[in-house]
């Protein structure tokens, strides 16, 4: 360890012994200032845009392919079957006013049947 | 110049040209500071370049409570442990070894790898926590007062002291290692 110690304190070993590219602290002034000119130049206005207008691309596609895939499988007729069921279902049943009325007071709440009320007769 | 000569000129609105002048009168002392530190001349170009470019962008706060040479060591020296941080957090997340990606970097360097003893030394610092690379770099290299250091780095003299005397400790372990 002695040996390491004298070693570490020959002032020979104390100058930096890195390598350097030629000429090289005569382009730091320049390069520095090109770097502060670019972290200077406001980004334009298509630049801002681009993210969002891609992105919004992207939904429109992915939207494009499911409606696309769902028109060509019939997915999108089956809500259409379905309403057209429960019609045929609901076909044949009639009821009166008075018969809906003594319905809604039974089913709801005092104070939702008042407020029912309120909503229909505007008071 | 001298430094007060060039704070004359920025307080007199001459920014520009004092600005000039302080990449000329600094950036040979903060790179061989910075290269020190990272050990690769292409990080420690990236850095000094980032260092004056975030003086240039605080120049205004600078109020000249410390000397002009200590505001921009200590720019400096962030920015190189901030690196050195993010470079070992970088290296552990791809689980690779950060020394070894310095020592990689290290002989690169014809210089350095042609002497054995130099290359020992170099190993060492490469491992050393950042901060205590600070330290170590700023007093080995270029005999800094303890008191300036301490400026830079914003800690007491006496704990600089002994974080010295501690990396030193394992610079010459590590040295002692490599060359048995």
């Amino acid at each position: 360890m002695k040996d390491i110690k004298n070693i570490l304190d020959d002032p020979k070993m104390k100058i930096r012994q890195y390598s350097l590219p030629e000429g090289y602290f005569e382009t730091v002034e320049e390069r520095v200032h090109d770097q502060i000119e670019a972290s200077q130049r406001r980004p334009s206005l298509v630049a801002i845009l681009r993210p969002a207008v891609l992105l919004a691309c992207m939904f429109l596609i992915i939207g494009g392919i499911g409606y696309g895939t769902m028109k060509l499988t019939g997915s999108l007729d089956d809500r259409d079957r379905v309403t057209e069921q429960l019609e045929a279902n609901l076909e044949g049943i009639e009821f009166t006013d008075e018969e809906a009325a003594t319905f809604l007071e039974t089913e709801l709440s005092p104070a939702a049947f008042e407020e029912m009320l309120a909503v229909v007769y505007h008071y | 110049m001298e430094e007060s000569d060039i704070l004359e000129l920025f307080r007199g609105g001459e920014r520009q040209q004092a600005f000039n002048l302080m990449i000329r009168r600094y950036s040979e002392g903060l790179y061989w500071h910075l290269r020190s530190m990272v050990q690769c001349h292409v990080d420690a170009d990236d850095l000094l370049q980032n260092t004056w470019l975030r003086v240039w962008n605080s120049l205004d706060t600078f109020r000249g409570d410390s000397r002009l040479y200590t505001w921009l060591y200590r720019i400096a020296t962030n920015e190189a442990i901030t690196f050195l941080n993010r470079s070992r957090q970088r290296a552990m997340l791809s689980l690779s070894s950060y020394t070894r990606e310095v020592y990689s970097k290290i002989a690169e360097d014809d210089n350095l790898s042609a002497d054995r003893i130099q290359l020992a030394l170099q190993h060492a610092i490469a491992k050393l926590p950042p901060r205590q690379k600070a330290v170590f770099t700023m007093r080995y290299y270029d005999e800094m007062p303890y008191e300036e250091m301490a400026e830079i780095l914003e800690v007491s003299a006496s704990s600089l002291k002994a974080s010295y005397h501690h990396a030193r400790e394992k610079v010459e372990q590590s040295m002692k290692e490599e060359l048995d």
